[in-house]
């Protein structure tokens, strides 16, 4: 078999799994409404970690966040503590009533989420997430990989 | 480009992006789509402007890249923070080709499967270059640009894929078998 015919079938094999693949694709339409599996997750009230949606208690500049820990239990009406680890945060947003949302890690397997009530947040907001300004540095540069501003791409 | 002109250019390319970000997680579907979707938002609202210096299939192949990258590196951030290595986005084994379409698709599915089998056993770099010449339909050297290194690097990870993907695969259907 010359290395052409060779080439050919390598070519039509790659070819044949594209078609394959093809047809689970989902259109641009379902990718934007799609939620993530960190929203699918946060979603479905898991203590499944490291990402889970948080609330901001205070602005996006001060980076504060919301959490709590195990020995409190994620029930309605919880005191929270709040805690400042903005090096934590991955992802900030704004939920489309202005709401700020943060995606980031607890801070040990135990920790749980409260938040604002997931059950009502919008079924499609993780489509409507806007970029919110991001968080400043750790001040000792912890975990500085989480919180570097996302690199920009372009061809 | 408007945002209409955006959303109809990433139409066009988001079945082969998709392949790509599958590539880029270990086929692990719920992986690529997580890729895939922030791929996508990155272009439309402008964290990845295409500078129309390559063409759009190009530039959305090096967006899903380097998002499946930052990615990884969160991941293994995480799992080194918590001393909990793969933590939970460790890649899950892809479905197999039984619970796919039968009789006619069965055996261009089980060809499929073996394929990226195959690929799993080639280092990174061969794998990116094969998958974005024979999969994504980009030229060596756009494939050079996507996966970031010099054309004649790709050029030589091109030739040794092939080779090892060939004695890996030596019974591989001629071309126009099974196809759709």
């Amino acid at each position: 078999m010359t290395e052409r015919e060779d080439e050919n079938r390598l070519r039509a094999a790659f070819a044949r799994l594209r078609a394959h693949e093809a047809r689970r694709a989902p259109t641009l339409a379902q990718l934007l409404a799609r939620e993530s599996s960190a929203v699918r997750d946060a979603r479905a009230h898991r203590p499944r970690w490291p990402r889970l949606a948080l609330p901001l208690a205070g602005t996006a500049a001060t980076g504060l966040v919301w959490w709590i820990s195990a020995s409190a239990p994620p029930t309605p009406g919880n005191r929270l503590a709040a805690g400042a680890s903005p090096q934590r945060i991955e992802h900030l947003a704004r939920l489309p009533d202005g709401a700020p949302i943060a995606l980031g890690s607890l801070r040990s397997p135990t920790d749980v989420l409260l938040a604002p009530p997931l059950a009502s947040l919008p079924s499609d907001f993780s489509r409507s997430l806007i970029p919110a300004p991001r968080t400043p540095a750790s001040p000792r540069g912890e975990h500085r990989s989480l919180s570097s501003p996302v690199r920009r791409f372009s061809a | 480009m408007t945002r209409a002109e955006l959303e109809e250019a990433l139409a066009g390319v988001l079945a082969v992006g998709r392949g790509w970000a599958l590539a880029q997680t270990r086929w692990n579907a719920a992986e690529a789509d997580d890729v895939l979707q922030a791929s996508v938002l990155k272009v439309l609202d402008g964290r990845a402007r295409f500078a129309a210096r390559s063409s759009f299939r190009t530039f959305v192949f090096g967006v899903i890249r380097q998002t499946a990258r930052e990615r990884r590196r969160r991941a293994l951030v995480r799992s080194l923070i918590l001393l909990r290595p793969g933590a939970s986005d460790e890649a899950t084994p892809r479905a197999s080709s039984a619970d796919l379409a039968p009789d006619a698709r069965l055996e261009s599915a089980r060809e499929s499967e073996r394929l990226i089998a195959a690929l799993a056993q080639l280092p990174a770099r061969q794998r990116e270059i094969l998958h974005l010449v024979f999969y994504g339909e980009q030229t060596i050297e756009e494939a050079a640009r996507v996966a970031g290194v010099a054309l004649g690097t790709a050029r030589t990870h091109y030739a040794r894929g092939k080779q090892r993907l060939r004695e890996l695969l030596p019974d591989l259907a001629p071309a126009g078998a099974a196809d759709d």
